[in-house]
């Protein structure tokens, strides 16, 4: 949308202005994230841009995989490589018949021992997210993962129409589908999609069937091909999209998608992501698996950092259409790649590493014109030259002159300079003090987290789990205290082989030493939540901990079962309800500390961490309600199934006089009774029919009194 | 013919960005207000059905109707559908929205209770009772204009007997008008207009807390001019010539879902994280969590399950209110929630009549373990300037008392604003009461036409017009040529002794730049030290002077956010229940109006006699400490009473008793019922009052500079 050539040119003087009153030009030096997009200048990179579109042409028509690592120095340019590819991914949906491929980055991993299902769970997550309206072209999707899917399942019919053992009614319906005729190949999703909504309900099981004898499903999960194969059903779609990205489902929910398992353990999440990857091979639409800011997987130690490759490693093995690209600091790539084992390692170096060089003057003199071209067309003025208020020469020379040859820092000394066109060298910025980044940053990731996808209850304990092992260990380095209490010393514990980690802290309070074993669940699914309880158990059992806790967003009702193991642990076990504002503070932070470890903040790890705690100060007050929870014997709230008839006639009261409709922690808050009690009362009005129970965008429960008995 | 739908032409007012991008099938609405559809929904059936429901008819046939019975009709129809929409959009907005949802329909239903029963009186039958009171709803509209067309739908049309007024309502389901809204109802009006039905525009903002119903202004002659115009410059815009300039307030940019699509085909319209504020966007880094996740405000610790007792940053803009005898520990527990909003951001501007409020600027030494953090924060984020009026002391500052308001402001606000300026030129000199009522109006009248001529005005130059009124273009309101002697006699004491000295000494308050921080990401906390304006008439004009300035600063920015809190410790001498200084009539439209405007107040008392009654019924959020005398536990009894199961006179007897720093507080909005607290610790150093030295010692150099 240039302005036209004719155009009377705008007044210096107005020029001026506009560059005085406008963010900069040269702003977003540091990409929060691959979903931003900043102006792009095509030349740079671009034998790597080659190479990796070659790389995803060549998987797409071998439907074999690839590993890539791809290194740069903090600001070279990683995570715009990320974004661009996110745009050509999205740009090629735009006709429906040229999808080349979906992408999904994936953040760092949080837990040391379920790797597999992290990966599930963000690319589900990421693939599930609605595409621009401008993008998506095709009314039947609304998202990458409705795309293969359906693509999936498309051609999964194409190729039962020639085989011998498919029977009536099948046959019929597949022989009078239109979409399927060869040159109508993809035109015609949205096409399949309404005749196979339409016809599901009767053909559902002999589809199933005949497709499970196909070759291209003869590695398939049968289980998980079962409840995939029910996508079609429109009133399945959303809970089979939270099923596949490994969340824990309610009984119920999973007994309406036909599931016998929940992909939240490691095992079935591998199952679930093998399938994946399948599907995404019977749909020719390769799936690029991102890894950007792997740093932040040192955290959780070596061990984490060789389960982490050797998990891409065992994806890689799987053989499928995938592209696994790991984006790294370029000196720290020697480092984690030398902690993969050895048969990992020669995978990772199969294909020589791509590393991000430096701009030369041209480039870098292209990337300034670009983004001053891109501001003076966004105001609508028309200077006399692209690169006012500066020259060619002057660019040029300002960029040989300070030996400008990153991105980031072309983009921030020129920030600099255009604020002051006349200063050679443009006068240096305060440096900003740690604490100030930190803030700013934090700032910066909540409001980029408003504008995400809702994360899965299993993601928010995910990361909570995470960042309370690690403010908890900043007080026991830094020996600050949580209220009254101290904390001593802090691991990650297996309660027992192959189960999942927990968080062990040694508090103090006084004279008083206790032991705390705490994990985070928010899981509906029975066997998950009292799987977690029993580790709770076997943490008291085995000596691990003299306080086992359960934290849990107030939001999801404990299932009996772990409600009565805990039951009878009390006061030794209990569960630590989250409030809904606990767990923003520490999505920021792990951002955060991800950007850290990625060098996209100038300030080190722990540093990081120690300015955010004291940024985010009683916004973390979760960790100080942990450590008082070790020592609090009378505090916990002892588990029960019955609901009272005070809580049940409070909740019923509330619904009828103040609110009908509230979310159900809210309700928790309001009523004035324990979490528990509320939970039951809850339980107890939905069975005798007087309030419904519908799930929010974030999966919370919110109660609704019907409207007959209002 | 080119159409556009009345959410387009609203949706270019906002920002003519967000028309292209919602042409192009962006979307632009920010999701807290997805409710939107699904309260038009309620409403629309609640109108639709109202005519045959039987459990409604039976209400209204009988002769003196009974407003509950009506409501719970209404509510009951309108609730069905609200339920059934529920289920629609869930998986699309939060709970709370969900839950807000509700509450939008029992206040909906309230309204239309209060329409069906002033129609009620001479209708023959509930039919008619409903006909003529809910004329039309989900009507569409069409209007032509030149080579265009702008299509809606219109919400309500409705009649209100009482009055016998014709009213096109416009729903909205969360708070804060801007023009495009306006611009919306007043195209509705247009459009009926043209049908010869004259109805009033007004929007109708249903929240989840209250009904309030703002009136737009009338429709002009020259409407359909500016419509014209206005879709001209729309149709330009979609075609990229000019490309679409961003919104105006930036708030729009901030909760805007297509941000990342804008920004990567226009550029950034706010500074990124790195980059240095620019005019205009500067709100981000003075209130950096508040473009998030707003920080609750932490008050102390709540009796009933000691939970942390906690206000949202939102509910300072319906004012706060601070009660207690001598010693409850009101100043203190006013001064935690000033740390408080510091902290979340908010810029404060504290009177500081005896010397105790400047302590906030001096970080409490020794705080418990648990605030240490907190405290650090606020050293590091919070800016305290102490200005010190006729005193060298701290910041030096001057007062113009002629700063004149923006000739763009309403004649209403602008008449009002000139006025108080008057009354605060003629407070302290001695004008006999007989004419100093026309006195105060001629200076008006001079300081009128002084904007009409665009000039600055200068002290020594009003004095010269009030002599000599042949300037005006009117006939001066004080005829008398020795009055004006008089008067200008007395305006010159404001030129000499103290009164230059304040006048013309140290640098004119500026309210504008009160609220930004010297230092990027800093919070500005403003405190004005009284001490040394001596008497305390002196000390009185001066803050009416001041606020007078803040008045004419939030009419000329507007946020539908906290964007000053405004603390007076003690709010009587400016409201007193009987006297009416220029101060009062300040006070009552700011905290009337402040909210809209982002202004928010928080004030003490010890003597509920002392203060007008307004103050206690524009306070959403009152604080009550420890009371004694019978009239102020009477007083005390009366604001707690309208709790429903609430033990009103349980909870006065608890409050002759209650220890310092022991408050029951009632905020409607954060609990059901009035809850007791103990308030936390201050951040800050709280003793013996300061003088001069100390508020030396606590300006440092850097801020002078910034400040000379």
């Amino acid at each position: 949308m240039s302005p036209p050539s004719n155009a009377t040119p705008t007044p210096a003087a107005e020029l001026d202005a506009l560059l005085a009153s406008s963010p900069s030009p040269f702003s977003d030096a540091v990409l929060p994230n691959a979903f931003r997009d900043t102006p792009d200048v095509p030349i740079i990179h671009r034998t790597v841009r080659d190479h990796l579109l070659a790389l995803i042409a060549r998987t797409r028509a071998e439907a074999a995989p690839a590993i890539q690592a791809v290194t740069g120095d903090p600001g070279e340019g990683k995570t715009h490589l990320l974004a661009w590819l996110r745009r050509t991914s999205e740009e090629s949906f735009r006709r429906p018949d040229d999808a080349k491929f979906a992408l999904a980055p994936i953040a760092p991993l949080r837990s040391l021992d379920r790797p597999f299902h992290h990966v599930l769970q963000e690319a589900v997550w990421r693939l599930a997210a609605t595409l621009p309206q401008t993008i998506h072209t095709d009314t039947a999707t609304d998202s990458p993962i409705e795309i293969i899917l359906w693509r999936a399942l498309l051609n999964v019919a194409r190729a039962l129409v020639a085989a011998p053992w498919v029977e009536e009614p099948l046959a019929t319906w597949l022989k009078e589908l239109p979409s399927l005729r060869p040159e109508k190949y993809f035109k015609y999703l949205a096409a399949f999609a309404t005749e196979a909504t339409e016809a599901w309900p009767r053909i559902e099981d002999a589809f199933v069937d005949a497709a499970l004898r196909l070759p291209e499903l003869r590695e398939a999960d049968r289980e998980i091909f079962r409840v995939i194969a029910g996508f079609p059903r429109q009133e399945l779609r959303a809970d089979l999209v939270e099923w596949l990205g490994g969340a824990a489902l309610s009984p119920d929910r999973l007994s309406r998608l036909g599931a016998g398992i929940s992909l939240d353990a490691e095992a079935e999440a591998w199952r679930g992501l093998r399938m994946l990857l399948l599907l995404a091979t019977i749909a020719k639409l390769p799936l690029v698996l991102a890894f950007d800011q792997i740093e932040g997987t040192e955290r959780l130690g070596d061990e984490a950092v060789a389960g982490f490759l050797g998990a891409l490693a065992e994806i890689y093995n799987e053989g499928h259409s995938v592209v696994l690209l790991v984006f790294c600091q370029t000196h720290l790539w020697p480092k984690l790649r030398d902690l993969a084992q050895l048969p990992v390692r020669d995978r990772l170096e199969a294909s020589p590493v791509l590393h991000l060089k430096a701009l030369t003057p041209e480039e870098a003199l292209a990337l300034v014109e670009k983004r001053l071209e891109h501001f003076w067309n966004g105001v609508g003025a028309t200077p006399p030259s692209p690169l006012y208020p500066f020259t060619t020469e002057q660019v040029l020379a300002q960029i040989r002159g300070a030996n400008l040859r990153s991105p980031r820092n072309i983009l921030r000394y020129f920030q600099h300079l255009a604020r002051d066109p006349g200063a050679t060298p443009p006068p240096p910025p305060p440096p900003p003090s740690p604490l100030e980044i930190v803030r700013r940053k934090l700032d910066s990731l909540r409001e980029e987290e408003r504008r995400t996808p809702p994360r899965a209850p299993e993601a928010r304990a995910g990361i909570a789990q995470g960042m309370v092992r690690e403010v908890l260990m900043s007080a026991a380095a830094s020996q600050r205290a949580l209220g009254a209490v101290s904390v001593d010393r802090v691991s990650q514990v297996q309660v027992r082989k192959q189960a999942m980690a927990g968080t062990q802290a040694v508090v103090r309070r006084g004279s008083g030493v206790r032991r705390v074993y705490l994990e985070v669940s928010n899981s509906a699914h029975g066997k998950s939540a009292s799987a977690t309880a029993k580790r709770l158990e076997g943490a008291i059992q085995n000596d691990i901990a003299d306080r086992a806790l359960l934290l849990r967003e107030s939001a999801f009702p404990l299932p009996p079962s772990a409600r009565d193991i805990l039951a009878e642990l009390t006061p030794r076990g209990a569960i630590l309800w989250l409030r809904d504002d606990d767990i923003a503070p520490l999505i920021a932070l792990e951002g955060l500390l991800n950007a850290a470890a990625a060098g996209d903040i100038p300030v080190a790890k722990d540093v990081a961490l120690d300015s955010a705690i004291s940024v985010l100060g009683e916004e973390l007050s979760l960790v100080a309600r942990i450590a008082s929870a070790a020592f609090d014997d009378d505090a916990p709230e002892e588990p029960t199934r019955a609901a009272d008839e005070e809580t049940l006639f409070r909740v019923r009261e509330y619904l009828r006089t103040q609110r009908a409709i509230e979310a159900l922690p809210r309700l928790a808050d309001r009523v004035g009774a324990k979490v528990l009690e509320v939970h039951a009362a809850v339980q107890e009005l939905l069975r005798t029919g007087i309030v419904d129970i519908i799930a929010d965008r974030n999966r919370v429960p919110v109660v609704l009194l019907r409207p007959e008995k209002s | 013919m080119s159409s556009f739908s009345v959410t387009e032409v609203v949706t270019a007012t906002r920002c003519p960005r967000q028309l292209v991008l919602l042409r192009d099938g962006r979307r632009v609405t920010p999701y807290g207000a997805s409710i939107g559809p699904a309260a038009h929904a309620a409403l629309s059936a609640l109108i639709g059905a109202a005519s045959g429901d039987p459990r409604l008819e039976a209400a209204l046939a009988r002769p003196a109707p009974d407003a509950e019975e009506i409501g719970v009709a209404c509510y009951r129809l309108a609730y069905a559908e609200a339920y059934r929409k529920a289920h629609q959009i869930a998986a699309s907005v939060d709970g709370a929205d969900l839950a807000r949802l509700d509450s939008v329909v029992r206040n909906l239903s309230r309204l239309i209770t209060a329409l069906l029963l002033r129609a009620h009186e001479g209708a023959k039958s509930a039919p008619l009772v409903v006909r003529k009171a809910l004329i039309a709803t989900e009507q569409n509209i069409s209007i032509d204009v030149g080579p265009y067309r702008v299509n809606g739908r219109i919400d309500l049309l409705c009649h209100d007997a009482s009055t016998g007024e014709t009213w096109l309502w416009d729903l909205k389901t969360y708070a804060g008008a801007d023009a495009a809204q306006e611009e919306q109802v007043r195209l509705y009006a247009l459009a009926y207009r043209r049908d010869h039905i004259d109805a009033r525009p007004a929007l109708l903002h249903i929240t989840g807390d209250r009904v309030e119903i703002t009136r737009a202004a009338p429709l002009r002659p020259d409407e359909e001019d500016h419509l014209r115009r206005k879709l001209e410059q729309m149709a330009a815009w979609l075609e990229g010539r000019p490309p679409p300039p961003p919104a105006q307030d930036l708030q729009t940019c901030r909760a805007c879902p297509a941000q990342d699509a804008c920004w990567s085909r226009w550029g950034r319209t706010l500074p990124d994280e790195e980059g240095p504020a620019v005019p205009g966007t500067e709100q981000p880094t003075t209130t950096p969590v508040l473009t998030a996740v707003p920080a609750p405000l932490w008050l102390g610790q709540m009796e009933l399950n000691r939970s942390p007792a906690r206000l949202e940053p939102v509910d300072l803009l319906r004012h706060v209110a601070v009660f207690g005898a001598p010693g409850a520990g009101k100043t203190y527990f006013a001064k935690s929630i000033v740390e408080e909003a510091a902290l979340a951001g908010i810029p404060t501007l504290v009177f500081d009549v005896q010397g105790d409020l400047a302590q906030l600027a001096q970080p409490a030494k020794d705080v418990p373990k648990d605030l240490i953090g907190r405290r650090d924060s606020y050293a590091d984020r919070v800016e305290v300037r102490l200005f010190t009026p006729a005193s060298d002391a701290g910041l030096r500052v001057s007062l113009n008392p002629l700063r004149l308001p923006d000739a763009s402001l309403g004649e209403d606000e602008r008449a009002f604003c000139l006025s108080a300026m008057a009354e605060n030129l003629l407070s302290g000199l001695k004008v006999p009461s007989t004419w100093r009522n026309v006195a105060k109006n001629y200076i008006a009248q001079h300081l009128e036409a002084a904007i009409e001529e665009g000039s600055p005005l200068t002290l020594e130059a009003l004095i010269n017009r009030v002599r000599d009124p042949n300037g005006l273009s009117t006939e001066p309101l004080l005829s008398s040529r020795s009055q004006r002697e008089k008067l200008v006699e007395q305006l010159r004491l404001l030129t000499a002794g103290t009164q230059r000295l304040l006048f013309q000494r140290g640098r004119p308050l500026d309210i504008g730049a009160l609220v930004l921080p010297t230092m990027p990401g800093k919070t500005p906390l403003n405190v004005v030290w009284l001490n040394a304006l001596g008497d305390q008439e002196a000390k009185e004009r001066f803050v009416a002077m001041v606020l007078s300035d803040v008045y004419a600063w939030m009419l000329r920015n507007p946020l539908p956010r906290p964007q000053l809190l405004l603390y007076l410790d003690e709010v009587g001498p400016y409201m007193p229940p009987s006297r009416e200084p220029a101060s009062k009539a300040i006070l009552k439209r700011m905290f009337k109006e402040g909210r809209k405007y982002g202004v928010c107040g928080l004030f003490c008392t010890q003597d509920f006699t002392d203060v007008d009654y307004k103050v206690f019924s524009q306070a959403n959020t009152v604080a009550l400490g420890r009371i004694n005398s019978p009239q102020n536990k009477e007083k005390a009894r009366k604001i707690l009473q309208d709790v429903a199961k609430f033990n009103a006179q349980d909870a006065v007897d608890q409050l002759g008793n209650a220890p310092s720093g022991r408050f029951l507080v009632k905020c409607a909005d954060r609990f059901d019922v009035p809850r007791w607290l103990q308030g936390r610790r201050l951040l800050t150093h709280h003793g013996s009052p300061w003088g001069e030295d100390e508020i030396r010692a606590h300006t440092s150099e850097a801020l002078r500079a910034s400040f000379r």
